[in-house]
């Protein structure tokens, strides 16, 4: 046990000096006190390679995408062709980017890969020649094995297969836009959109076949109601 | 043993909690920590394995946290909550993808048990039943003789519903409405520590010769120590700040003295106490005073409910509870700038006494409780009394000690032994 004369209180700590004032103690009594506390490591957590890598590939993207902008307006030849490669590498970020970041849920990951990679090429097929094959093949195929990815974890991985659960509540509202495709015939031949359309009817039958009140309570608790 | 907690079960985040997650950051991690020191070296399997039983008696601490679409919630989690050795300051951020997702972890050193809690899932009180529950499991599994007497929550009894209820809902009264606008409070600042650590400075002081002083005031312990802390911010200032600006003490209360309520989650609500720096030489006996007045003025049942029920209102605004959650987020996290920290200077969060069984207290030297700090408010002041002693916690992220310096001399010139305790093992800073 220590005293500290200037703030006249005992000082019961494994120091030298005062933790209030910061003034030499003096030892009053020799007994040993256990330590109060452990000595922590003050090394800081070093920035990985990994995040350095992400900041330099992020200035890239960034010179890159400006550079050819600013070609593309320069020098016009009645093509915007600067968004295929600015929304290329918004894809790129997408695909590799999002898997090296970690902590996303897989599900909602594939799922936001879907999307880009759809309307990436969506962009692509209308800036040259809008023959549409992305709206009438690229895009139902790649809606078709995401939604069996996912109907597969579901199956897989029962234990968080709760989470999974909503994902293709998701997948079946993004299902809708098959229907929509035949409806207003956008796709030059049908078919594949329809396989599409077939699978979200299974997506949606299977959730109320085999959990209806599961996916009750999981809406519910979603939604907060 | 019976699991009680059907995995399938969620809960809505409690009125106070829905704050929590908005305001999170490494900067405010909003975690509090309650300690309990054994009389013994701590056992780290029988520690695990009391813990793995006190779990199952504690549904709303069995959770994780996730996002919906309009708000967080929490639901079951079904993994094993971990005991770890005490290796990083006091207070940080509890990380749940570190922590099996829990949103609090204990960790132990010597002779010492931490419990450290996201506030979002409960409060002082709801922690502490937390942790003497687990002591007696941990104690009962060493072989010690121990008996509950009631006062600890176990297995064996039925757990009430009314302990996973959000007390704020069954006491809302839409009718009963007051403003929460108020002065903004003068802040500390000064160099910190570094972004991850934390200073805590325990100051012992036996309990009756405390009371017995607050006594000679005609004051409770709360009372004289808040004085105790406006005193020793003036003291600190010595006449630098403008004589307008106004130091107030946030005082937490827990409204389950005022609306009973078995809930373990959260239930307090503060009340703000000031004065300002233009009388700072008025004299410690009329400071006690003017703290006396204004505490026994605003902890009024009815002002208070008038207080808290706004929370309750924006709550169930339905046009707000449509929006999604990240915008929701960044609203929460703006009201809470004004009418939050920039509002008061310092907490001062006194738990109250500790009682444990006659059977467990040869056991427990003593409790000690701490608070996480934030960015506007760098300092506060946490206290709990076990076994004759009152443990009062300082923790603060700012370089110089000076605060702390003032409050233990005020007390130490008004006659009253202290012991100060620090996290801080080196030498001289």
């Amino acid at each position: 046990m220590k005293k500290c004369q200037q703030c006249d209180v005992q000082v019961n700590t494994h120091t030298d000096f005062c933790p209030l004032c910061n003034e030499p103690l003096i030892v009053i009594s020799e007994f040993d006190t256990p330590p109060l506390y452990p000595v922590i490591s003050e090394q800081k957590k070093k920035p990985g390679k990994l995040t350095f890598l992400a900041k330099v590939f992020l200035l890239v993207s960034i010179f890159t995408t400006a550079t050819c902008l600013i070609v593309n307006l320069t020098v016009w030849r009645g093509v915007f062709w600067s968004l295929p490669v600015a929304g290329g590498i918004i894809v790129l970020w997408l695909l590799v980017g999002l898997p090296l970041r970690g902590g996303i849920n897989l599900n909602y990951m594939l799922i936001a890969q879907m999307v880009g990679v759809q309307l990436y090429l969506l962009l692509i097929d209308s800036l040259f020649g809008a023959k549409g094959w992305a709206i009438t093949y690229v895009n139902p195929f790649l809606y078709i094995a995401v939604a069996i990815t996912i109907s597969l974890f579901v199956v897989l991985y029962r234990v968080e297969w709760q989470n999974y659960l909503f994902t293709l509540v998701l997948m079946a509202a993004i299902g809708v836009c098959s229907f929509l495709n035949i409806l207003f015939q956008w796709g030059r031949v049908p078919w594949p959109n329809m396989l599409a359309a077939l699978t979200d009817v299974m997506i949606v039958f299977g959730l109320l076949i085999f959990a209806p009140d599961k996916l009750k309570k999981e809406i519910r608790k979603r939604l907060h109601l | 043993m019976e699991t009680i907690q059907n995995k399938d079960t969620w809960y809505k985040l409690d009125t106070a909690a829905k704050l929590y997650p908005a305001i999170l950051s490494p900067k405010q991690a909003s975690v509090f920590r309650l300690s309990c020191i054994l009389k013994e070296p701590v056992d780290p399997e029988i520690l695990q394995a009391a813990l793995t039983v006190t779990i199952r008696r504690y549904p709303t601490f069995n959770v994780r946290l996730k996002r919906g679409i309009f708000w967080f919630y929490f639901e079951t989690n079904e993994k094993l909550p971990m005991i770890r050795t005490e290796s990083v300051h006091p207070c940080q951020l509890i990380d749940p993808k570190e922590n099996n997702d829990f949103l609090f972890q204990v960790s132990w050193f010597e002779s010492r048990i931490n419990l450290e809690i996201f506030h979002g899932i409960t409060d002082g009180s709801g922690g502490l039943e937390f942790l003497k529950t687990l002591i007696y499991y941990y104690l009962l599994l060493q072989g010690k003789t121990v008996q509950t007497s009631g006062m600890i929550r176990t297995l064996e009894q039925t757990a009430d519903p009314e302990e996973t209820e959000n007390s704020f809902h069954r006491y809302y009264d839409p009718h009963l409405q007051s403003s929460r606008g108020e002065e903004k409070a003068y802040h500390l600042s000064g160099k910190t520590l570094l972004e991850h650590q934390l200073r805590l400075i325990h100051g012992l002081i036996p309990a009756e010769e405390l009371v017995n002083k607050a006594r000679s005031y005609q004051a409770t312990v709360t009372e004289y120590l808040t004085a105790v802390l406006l005193s020793a911010f003036f003291v600190v200032d010595n006449g630098q700040s403008d004589p307008d600006k106004i130091v107030k003490i946030s005082v937490p209360i827990n409204l389950r003295n005022l609306f009973p309520s078995q809930t373990l989650r959260n239930f307090s609500f503060f009340v703000n106490v000031g004065e300002r720096f233009r009388n700072r030489q008025t004299g410690f006996d009329i400071l006690l005073s003017t703290v006396k007045t204004q505490m026994k003025s605003q902890i009024r049942k009815d002002l208070i409910a008038a207080r808290m029920n706004p929370n309750v209102s924006m709550e169930k605004n339905t046009a707000l509870q449509v929006v999604p959650l990240d915008i929701k987020q960044a609203l929460i996290k703006q009201v809470h700038r004004i009418v939050g920290d920039d509002l008061f200077t310092c907490s001062l969060s006194n738990l109250g006494v500790i009682k444990m069984p006659e059977s467990m207290a040869p056991f427990i030297s003593r409790f000690d409780f701490s608070l996480s700090i934030s960015e506007r408010v760098p300092l506060n002041c946490s206290i709990c009394s076990s076994n004759g002693i009152v443990s009062c916690t300082f923790s603060s992220s700012l370089r110089e000690a000076s605060v702390e310096q003032a409050f233990f001399r005020i007390l130490a010139a008004d006659r009253l032994p202290i012991t100060i305790e620090s996290n801080q093992n080196s030498g001289k800073q």
